[in-house]
């Protein structure tokens, strides 16, 4: 699979095999999986804003009036250093051409099975399962790239990376499983371990004489380094399942996993879980309601646990925190790096669910309903703690938090002559809510890409909510200004703020408010499929709707300050008194006064959209035809990923996060990568 | 079927006899469990401590903002860099969510966390009696020094003198004035007795007895205790240890290192080294940065003039003034030492000192501030001329703007003398009385969430 990306100089290409074997000889029977995977990828820098080179982020704000090339076809550099204290931005193109960035990877999921029936009814599995993960990675940036605010070639730096995960996971468990009757019952109580182990090691050049060799020989070695990190879980389950004649169904099970990353007293979590089923259509009381093929009703209540926090979450670590004495000799220093915290463990989920399937008409018709309520409990958040303790967050358990939401499929299948038609449509809401946080129950304010950038996580709300300033759009002129509360420095054509606290003054920490979540109201997908003889025609279409993207890169591309591209909405904003715009766009002014780049629903946008994922039309040949050529099926198809986007949102995609590890500041955008949109044409042959 | 049983054996055996199977300690990283058990981890540490004053939230970079910036030294003249957080702070416009301030304000935690946390645990541990001291010392010293800052840049802070959990951090409230610079007397009072006079080799450039006695004339002449300082100053006035060099532009020299007119300077490596150089101070690609009332403040022939005139770094499109000027490395950094505490800066202090106590019309104040203004060129004050105990002060903090201009100093003198509104005013900007102190990090009065026990400075 060879595939370029939408970013230019960026793809990838993977080869993979697989491979699985088992035999049996009386009681045993063993086997082995392997399949290795090796891709190749060719990276370019898309996500961040300007100062970290994300090519997204630079084009965006490179200004048109700048060449990508000169005349002679060398890149054009011009908006770096401009001057008159215009940011300067490099080349985009350039960046992403002339940068090498390498990345292979050599996967190998691999697994050992010996399965033993000790009697009829019991058996007993042993498995050892890897999974190698190799990954090296080399980057040079040439001498022909500048560097910001420096004219000319630049000193080349380069530095490869390569690391190492081993993960290996053994199981035992032991099967029983019998039936007397119309009844059935099985069992099953085993343990896992599992240790993963990752090394990193990092050498880094500068210096290099040219451009000719990327390697880091050719260069001089500036820095190395090197990193080994490890995470274990023990696991215990044991699960009971009872059956009766397909028409009762009953479960229960208990985990107990022990992680090595809580602290020493709390690396156990303990996970229950129960199930019931009930096929209601293998009654005798609906076997004669004909219109009714299948009913069955379900319901689920049990605990799951997440561990996903560092390795060593919970110890004080020391990072190397050099200083320079004497004769400009640097003498090692270490310092912590964050605060211990031995009371760390298992963040919960309680969940009950209830639902039922059903089939109408002969299964013409299929209906799936589910309902669902969530309890989270020990949140495992990284929580701002007070500064003054030497730290700026902490990671704690912390709070909990309520999801409730329902999720419906609806689907046929329907076939009129030679014309079948497929379609499924599902549609699904959840409503998230904090119901406790830590002691205090205080709220949780946390900063985003930027300082003024907030989020906050308060009892009663969904997690992690906008916290700005209400925009409501420009002061029009001086007589609307005295009118209003403004900021001392507020002109005409600037920015209003609302007075959201009514005190008759604009202040940026108690005028804030809630201004949006990137939790949507509800989601919906719908798939179709239609077929006529020979020919096949499919397309799949996914929303997300009533969610607000917080677009920081608006920072950049919409603040009028003649520094960079803006947004073509710049056209509409405030020149004068007579000629206001449209009221919403603040005046351009290259010192920004009247607070206008402060983070408020002006940044905010609707995040809604509605994205048609793929179409596919597709002609089967002729079997009287493939026959002749010794090929049992042979599918054309042509196919587009992605053809269509439906949304007001200003990004090139609402499916954005600049931050995905963090729960309380989600939904930010600073420049997401593009969605690609493919278009392929493919001939699938069976012989 | 014998090679399976073995294989079966072989995992059985890998996967029960792993004792401490979930017991993983980092591997590549020292932790705090098996730290601050010998001396050597306490010279760690130590360095660890100063690495905090190096940080770019303090003298790598923040200070020149927050102190020199906001001050009638420096002009911001770009909007748009860096959002415009060092140009609101320049304007008196910055929201309490400037997140330069934050950080500073973290930063300066952060290393008092350090200092904290080295005294907390050293008395525990056996070593060399001096080199204890030393250590203690060097911790009390950079504790002093950052709630120095502290308490001038915002008021009233938590004063924490032990390291607590993060939970008990939440108890903190923000503490008197007083209080914060009792502590900080009370660790330069034992920093001075427990460091050394100077050093040796790799170890020059720690803190030194003098730079903690220095240091402490300078709380003292801040808090205006005039009496102390001149008692705490005199011996540095009249000892060798420390001198004015011949020639001004000496000082800043990254040729010229270690000094003898440095008490006390932050220091720096260019190179690329992670964190040991810093970018260039009041670099600037837009206008010039030195408000021109500082440049008209110099007499004709003043050798210090020169040392604010911006000149152009080659390969670069900045310029920056010619007392921190360094080449650029290949990685875009320079290696300016930033001086923390200069002989220059005691004379003055001394001055201001005695003059404090009693105006003398000829006497020790006269002779230590013509000193300075004798080496930089230009004629020495008459008593006829500053006559008065009142003129003889306005004079001398004049003559710390001209000789400490650009070296984080003006911005303190001002505030220190309830000159800074009238100050700031001559440049053209008008600044609220009420931002002598700034707004505490809004960060932080959002985790306290406590208008009583931890509210923001009056006006923000």
């Amino acid at each position: 699979m060879n595939q370029r990306g939408v970013v230019i100089s960026s793809g990838f290409k993977r080869y993979s095999t697989r491979a699985n074997v088992e035999v049996k000889s009386g009681k045993l029977t063993a086997g082995i999986n392997l399949n290795p995977t090796y891709s190749y990828h060719d990276l370019v820098k898309a996500e961040g804003p300007y100062l970290g080179e994300g090519v997204v982020g630079l084009a965006l704000q490179s200004a048109p009036v700048f060449s990508v090339y000169n005349a002679d076809g060398s890149y054009n550099f011009g908006q770096n250093g401009w001057g008159y204290g215009a940011t300067s931005i490099l080349n985009p193109v350039a960046i992403a051409n002339q940068v090498s960035d390498k990345l292979s990877q050599l996967r190998v999921l691999g697994n050992v099975y010996a399965q033993y029936a000790i009697t009829k009814d019991l058996s007993y599995r042993l498995s050892l399962g890897t999974d190698i993960n190799s990954f090296q990675r080399d980057y040079y940036r040439p001498s022909t790239l500048e560097i910001r605010d420096r004219k000319g070639p630049s000193t080349p730096t380069g530095f490869s990376r390569a690391q190492n995960f081993v993960n290996w996971l053994v199981e035992n468990t032991v099967n029983y499983n019998h039936s007397f009757g119309l009844h059935t019952v099985s069992a099953l109580a085993g343990f896992s371990s599992q240790k993963d182990r990752r090394v990193a090691n990092e050498l880094t050049a500068t210096n290099f004489p040219n451009d000719l060799v990327y390697t880091l020989n050719a260069g001089q070695v500036s820095s190395g380094s090197s990193d080994m990190q490890e995470w274990s879980l023990l696991s215990y389950i044991g699960r009971v399942q009872y059956d009766y004649n397909g028409k009762y169904l009953l479960s229960a099970a208990v985990r107990a996993d022990g992680s090595s990353r809580f602290g020493r007293n709390n690396r156990y979590g303990y996970f229950p879980s129960v199930s019931a089923g009930w096929n209601l259509s293998q009654e005798a009381f609906l076997k004669s309601v004909s219109w009714l093929s299948d009913l069955k009703l379900r319901a689920s209540y049990g605990l799951t646990g997440n561990f996903q926090i560092p390795n060593y979450g919970s110890i004080s670590l020391l990072n190397y925190q050099n200083y320079i004495l004497g004769n400009e000799t640097i003498v090692s220093g270490l310092a912590p790096g964050n605060s211990a915290n031995d009371k760390l463990r298992w963040e919960k989920t309680a969940m009950f669910d209830i639902g039922f399937d059903a089939s109408f008409l002969r299964n013409k018709l299929n209906l799936t309903v589910d309902y669902y309520n969530s309890n989270t409990s020990d949140l495992l958040l990284n929580v701002p703690v007070p500064r003054s303790s030497g730290f700026s967050t902490e990671l704690q358990n912390i709070g909990k938090v309520n999801n409730q939401g329902i999720e419906l499929t609806l689907g046929t299948r329907q076939t009129f002559g030679r014309f079948r038609w497929e379609a499924s449509a599902n549609i699904a809401a959840n409503r998230n809510k904090v119901i406790a946080l830590g002691p205090s129950g205080d709220p949780i304010i946390v900063a985003g890409g930027v300082a003024g950038a907030q989020f906050i996580t308060q009892i009663g709300h969904p997690i992690g909510e906008y916290y700005t300033m209400i925009n409501d759009g420009v002061f029009k002129n001086q007589a609307e200004i005295d009118a209003y509360p403004h900021t001392t420095t507020t002109r005409p054509g600037d920015f209003k703020f609302r007075d959201n606290n009514g005190d008759g003054k604009i202040d940026f920490s108690s005028d804030r408010a809630v201004t949006g979540s990137y939790f949507p109201k509800y989601t919906f997908g719908f798939t179709n499929n239609f077929a006529y003889r020979g020919f096949d025609l499919g397309f799949a279409l996914q929303g997300v709707q009533g969610h607000k993207i917080l677009n920081l890169l608006r920072r950049y591309v919409y603040n009028l300050e003649g520094n960079g591209n803006l947004f073509a909405g710049a056209l509409d904003r405030w020149q004068s008194a007579d000629n206001p715009g449209n009221g919403l766009v603040n005046r351009a002014n290259r010192l920004a006064s009247g607070s206008n780049g402060e983070i408020s629903t002006w940044h905010i946008e609707d995040g809604s959209y509605v994205r048609v994922r793929n179409i596919t039309l597709g002609y089967a040949l002729p079997t009287a035809f493939l026959q002749k050529i010794n090929v049992s099926r042979a599918r054309l198809y042509v196919t587009a990923q992605n053809p269509f986007t439906f949304t007001k949102y200003l990004g090139f995609n609402p499916e954005v996060n600049s931050r995905p590890d963090s729960a309380l500041s989600s939904g930010e955008d600073y420049g997401t990568y593009p969605l690609p949109r493919t278009t392929s044409v493919g001939l699938n042959l069976s012989f | 079927m014998k090679q399976l049983t073995i294989f079966f054996a072989a995992i059985i055996g890998l996967t029960a006899c792993q004792k401490d199977f979930l017991d993983l300690k980092p591997q590549s990283q020292p932790n705090v469990d098996n730290f601050y058990k010998k001396a050597n981890d306490f010279g760690n540490a130590v360095n660890g401590a100063y690495d905090a004053l190096q940080s770019s939230n303090q003298y790598g970079g923040d200070y020149n903002t927050i102190i020199e910036t906001r001050s009638d030294n420096v002009l911001d003249n770009d909007p748009s860099s860096g959002s415009g957080l060092r140009y609101n702070i320049d304007r008196f416009i910055e929201p309490t969510t400037n997140s330069v301030l934050r950080d500073t304000w973290g930063s300066l935690y952060t290393g008092i966390n350090r200092c904290n946390l080295i005294l907390d645990k050293i008395d525990a541990v056996p070593m060399d009696a001096t080199l204890k001291a030393r250590y203690k010392g060097e911790a009390q010293f950079i504790r002093a020094l950052s709630y120095f800052n502290l308490v001038r840049l915002w008021g009233k802070v938590p004063l924490v003198l032990t390291a607590a959990t993060t939970t008990e951090a939440r108890s903190y409230t923000r503490n008197e004035i007083a209080d914060i610079y009792a502590a900080i007397e009370k660790d330069l009072t034992a920093a001075s007795a427990g460091l050394p006079v100077s050093y040796t080799g790799t170890d020059v450039g720690r803190a030194t007895s003098g730079a903690a006695k220095g240091l402490l004339g300078k709380v003292y002449v801040t808090e205006k205790k005039y009496d102390l300082a001149a008692s705490t100053l005199k011996d540095l006035v009249n000892g060798t240890t420390y001198q004015l060099l011949p020639n001004i532009s000496d000082v800043f020299l990254v040729t010229n290192k270690n000094n003898a007119e440095l008490l006390f300077a932050v220091k720096y490596k260019k190179g690329g080294l992670q964190g040991e150089g810093h970018g260039s101070w009041f670099g600037t690609n837009i206008g010039d940065p030195i408000e021109p009332s500082l440049r008209a403040a110099y007499p004709a022939g003043d050798k210090r003039l020169p040392l604010t005139v911006m000149i152009p770094v080659p390969t670069s499109i900045n310029q920056v003034p010619r007392k921190f000027y360094d080449e650029l490395s290949a990685t875009s950094d320079v290696g300016n030492d930033f001086p923390v505490l200069r002989f220059a800066d005691v004379l003055l202090l001394y001055a201001e000192a005695l003059n404090g106590v009693g105006y003398q019309a000829t006497g020790e104040a006269f002779a230590a501030l013509n000193r300075v203004r004798t080496r930089a060129g230009v004629a020495s004050y008459t008593a006829a001329q500053l006559s008065t105990k009142e003129v003889f002060q306005t004079a001398v903090i004049n003559e710390r703007r001209l000789e400490l201009a650009l070296e984080s100093d003006r911005w303190f003198d001002l505030i220190r003398t309830g000159t800074a509104v009238d100050a700031i005013k001559v440049t053209g900007i008008t600044m609220p009385a009420y931002r002598v102190l700034y707004p505490v990090p809004q960060s932080e009065i959002d985790v306290y969430n406590n208008k009583t026990s931890f509210p923001q400075n009056e006006g923000y």
